[in-house]
């Protein structure tokens, strides 16, 4: 009582009591509004006729209801048999009413009551057409506690509508199963709601978050004490799940189930022994949680992840396109630890039986191993085992790394050796950092004694034995640019190969560029024409290459030259194959005249005093030039390549000096093959 | 006295006049400059060369590295004289024709000197290097995208800019997976786009002209864009070709 009149508000109150007839009278009570515990009405109108016989028909309307929180019921009309006699019962009740967010209702409704000790019953189905059809039961005792079963199915727009963002489209239907019990009649105690979802689907209006053919369930269960705190179980059985850029479809193994205990509080909620199984991709424990306006914090523990799928479906979406770890694949199992809020604040990671590898096939690293932790307030540490790669054709052996790391940067610990063509790379002083959002990566080191055997075999050039050694003061790598500050010398053909601003463009890229300055010191000729059968010179070769541009592996542009130098002890002698096919690669069509010819069948070798060619190639159009160099060229209409000396003596003069560069190569692949090349325009 | 006196102003204006008139040359030499600074035409042809081979890599899936000599648009061949045609022609401009009488050599050689002193980048400007090997990276870069690219544009999810670049049309015309890398693809295919635009302005010594070669792009894109694609008015309306 007190309840009531405390809460019942009659703001206005009409009553008309008439007798028409003598056996029917009406009542009727009108008020401008009633407020009771969780629920009010506006303008509310109870009407009660009676029909004799113990029965009355009774009328009741609203202008407008609320219920809770819930408002937006309006033009609320409700009517029923009433029979009074024995207890109170209500039979073949009907009512409409307008809801904002369902629409147009429609109910049919029946109910008793026990007159003497107040237990209640009532049985309702409801239909709409947004709202669905429901049929539900309650059930009150006289001591105020009650129980209700509540069953139907509806369209999932109706009930996303209220969850999803303003203008984003639903479809698919919703089968719900419910029940409750209260120890009071406005107070839920315990609840279970089973709901199944049937080609369920969403999309926002740009279409980038979406869902389509979706089915899953939903277990909720609910408790009230002092807060509310129950369990939730969802299974995905099928069905496509899009959040840009990550994409899901539900996998055929088996359904992904997700579940937690849940606790909603005052001002806070919490997930707690949260658990994901994702058949074939692994499993993970997660919680979750709120506390006021603070930012949400959550956490995921990984297990078992598979990494192939794992890098494939959730780490590559978040990676450049066209860029190289956007197209690596990845293998084996990984054990992963983030806990966020807000943003990523730390990570904990093991990876094991680790593989990267590019389907193009220019990067192989097998064997990886690595564990760590990165905290985004404080240093980390982490690391990096593999046994083999291979980076382009080139195979590289292991490498034991130990790392600092910071919330933005990684740092080497100690030196790493990676075993390379037979002698190895040493890395010092690395240095990544990640700040602005792009990796740029510094070091530096040393080539230790790799052979140039197994590199020219790799790479499917002749075979030719040497070393190369070097000392690398910086080795950079920023927007897929590699590059070195230093020099790089080979010991090759008995003398040196010298490379330096070595830098390459588009590293693993479609199309890389190389760029580098190149010179030679004291290359014994004799090996090196042995080794590429270009016919026998002996001496020593010095020579550049300056500003050398190669495009996809292909010279483009560069400025080369190369000539003898006198070397005491050494020979300047060629033979007469040598001379024919420096004469081809100079623009000639080889020694063609009949006395030019049995000239030099006579002589097998000769001397010669200067032996030079320079080439400039830009444009596709390699310019050449002798002995003299580009200078003398250009004064003259020929240049010379071979200056002989003594008797026999031999010659050799270009006139043309503009040539294709596919043409020259054509010409020095065909002279190290020993063919005659095809004849082309000069 | 006054006899020399008035020479000497004759002379004086008569040099005077000279002057002036050589001014004249120097000053209608100039605005010639600025009327082919930028060179429209041979922008217009390049962006046809490049946009109908990207388009043909993306129909074939196929990135193909195009170096000067090698690309099917500009084959080198041998002329009639036997003398390589790789050699540039000589400007007009340099190559006075010896049957000239010398007055009319001298001109030229004036009117060169002027022209090259008044803007040395006007040789240049008329014809675009796209050989660079910045250039022919960016190009295989942008043919690799657009290899990826190619059923979006069919289907209709993206279409092309009135600025030369691309954007999402209409995602739903893809499927769900094919959508999840739409935004991705999307900003990698301008990056690109923009990389080669700003590769062809650096190659011919113009930073600065990369407005302009986009915008010569942009109009490439749609009017040799294949039947099918979706691209943007000058209004900002999307229209199908």
């Amino acid at each position: 009582m007190r309840r009531w009149g405390a809460l019942l508000a009659v703001l206005g109150l009409g009553l008309s009591h008439g007798c028409a007839q003598a056996r029917a009278t009406i009542l009727e009570l009108r008020a401008q509004s009633i407020t009771g515990p969780g629920f009010s009405l506006q303008q509310p109108r109870l009407r009660l006729h009676t029909l004799g016989h113990g029965g009355e028909r009774i009328d009741l309307s609203s202008a407008a209801l609320q219920f809770g929180r819930h408002g937006g019921w309006q033009q609320a009309t409700f009517a029923c048999t009433l029979h009074t006699s024995g207890p109170w019962r209500c039979d073949a009740g009907t009512g409409q009413i307008l809801s904002r967010a369902y629409g147009p209702l429609s109910l049919h409704f029946s109910g008793a009551i026990a007159a003497l000790n107040g237990a209640a019953g009532m049985q309702l189905t409801l239909r709409g057409k947004r709202a669905g059809d429901w049929r539900g039961q309650w059930q009150s005792t006289a001591g105020g506690t009650w129980h209700g079963h509540l069953q139907g199915q509806a369209p999932a727009q109706t009930w996303l509508a209220s969850l999803l963002p303003p203008h984003w489209h639903s479809s698919g239907t919703l089968v719900v199963t419910g029940q409750a019990q209260g120890a009071s009649w406005h107070e839920l105690s315990i609840a279970a709601v089973d709901v199944e979802a049937h080609n369920l689907g969403w999309q926002s209006p740009d279409g980038l978050q979406a869902a389509e053919h979706g089915r899953a369930s939903l277990r909720v269960v609910a408790m009230h004490a002092t807060d509310w705190r129950g369990s939730a179980v969802l299974h995905w059985q099928k069905g496509a799940l899009l959040w840009t850029p990550w994409f899901a479809e539900a996998p055929k193994e088996g359904p992904v189930q997700l579940s937690s205990n849940w606790l909603v509080g005052k001002g806070f909620w919490e997930l707690r022994d949260g658990e994901l199984r994702w058949p074939g991709l692994g499993q993970a424990g997660f919680r979750a949680g709120r506390m006021g306006r603070q930012p949400l914090a959550w956490s995921l523990d990984a297990r078992e992840v598979q990494m192939r799928p794992f890098y494939a479906q959730w780490i590559r979406p978040i990676l450049s396109t066209g860029s190289v770890p956007a197209r690596l694949d990845a293998a084996g199992v990984a054990e992963i630890a983030l806990r966020f809020g807000p943003g990523l604040r730390s990570a904990r990671w093991r990876w094991r039986d680790g593989a990267l590898t590019d389907p193009r096939g220019y990067l192989r690293i097998d064997g990886i191993s690595s564990s760590g932790h990165w905290s985004a307030t404080g240093p980390g540490r982490a690391g990096l085992n593999w046994r083999e790669g291979a980076v382009y054709a080139l195979p590289f052996g292991a490498l034991d790394g130990d790392f600092t790391l910071g919330p933005h940067t990684l740092e080497s610990r100690s030196p790493m050796q990676v075993a390379l063509l037979g002698g190895s790379i040493g890395l010092r002083n690395l240095r990544a950092s990640w700040r602005t959002g792009r990796l740029s990566l510094r070091m530096n080191g040393a080539l230790h004694d790799l052979q140039l055997a197994p590199l020219t075999r790799d790479l499917g050039w002749p075979p030719f034995s040497g070393t190369l050694s070097a000392s690398l003061p910086q080795l950079a790598y920023a927007d897929g640019r590699l590059s070195t500050d230093g020099t790089l010398a080979a010991q090759v053909f008995g003398g040196q190969v010298e490379v330096r601003d070595l830098a390459i463009s588009h590293f693993l890229g479609t199309a890389p560029v190389l760029t580098a300055d190149i010179r030679l010191h004291r290359l014994h000729l004799r090996p090196m024409t042995d080794v590429f059968h270009f016919g026998y010179i002996n001496g020593a070769l010095d020579g550049y290459i300056h500003h050398l541009v190669l495009l996809d592996w292909r010279p483009v542009s560069f400025d080369a030259r190369l000539y003898s130098q006198r070397e005491p002890g050494l020979e300047q002698e060629i033979s007469a194959t040598a001379i024919e096919n420096l004469s081809r690669l100079g623009g000639g069509g080889g020694i063609g005249g009949l006395f030019q010819g049995l000239y030099l069948r006579l002589f097998k070798t000769f001397h010669y005093e200067k032996l030079g060619m320079g080439v400039r190639l830009t444009d596709g159009v390699a310019e050449l030039s002798g002995i003299g160099g580009a200078e003398d060229a250009e004064k003259s209409d020929h240049f010379t390549l071979l200056q002989g000396a003594g008797l026999p003596r031999v010659n050799i003069v270009g006139y043309n000096r503009r040539t294709q560069w596919s043409e020259l190569v054509s010409r020095l692949l065909a002279a190290i093959r020993g063919e005659t090349p095809i004849q082309g325009g000069p | 006295m006054e006899n020399r006196l008035k020479t000497v102003r004759r002379l004086a204006q008569s040099v005077t006049r000279s002057l002036l008139g050589l001014a004249m040359v120097a000053l209608l030499s100039a605005c010639v400059t600025v009327n082919i600074y930028f060179p429209a035409a041979a922008a217009q042809k390049l962006a046809d060369q490049v946009v109908e081979q990207v388009y043909r890599a993306a129909e074939k899936g196929k990135v193909e590295v195009h170096e000067k000599g090698t690309a099917p648009a500009a084959p080198a061949t041998p002329s009639a004289s036997g003398r390589s045609a790789v050699a540039p022609a000589p400007s007009a401009w340099l190559r006075p024709s010896p049957a000239a009488p010398w007055w009319e050599r001298g001109a030229g050689a004036l009117a060169n000197t002027v022209f090259t002193s008044f803007s040395g980048t006007a040789r240049a400007a008329a014809d675009l290097n796209a050989s660079s090997p910045g250039v022919v990276a960016a190009r295989a870069e942008l043919e690799s995208l657009a290899a990826q690219m190619q059923p979006y544009f069919v289907s209709g999810a993206v279409g092309y800019t009135n600025a030369g670049l691309v954007a999402v049309h209409d995602a739903d015309a893809v499927s769900l997976a094919q959508r999840a890398a739409l935004p991705g693809l999307v900003a990698s295919y301008n990056r690109a786009l923009g990389n080669l635009y700003q590769q062809i302005a650096d190659a011919n010594g113009h930073p600065e002209w990369k407005a302009q070669i986009q915008e010569t792009f942009a109009q490439a894109w749609i009017r040799k864009a294949p039947p099918g694609y979706w691209y943007q008015t000058a209004g900002g309306a999307w229209q199908r070709k």
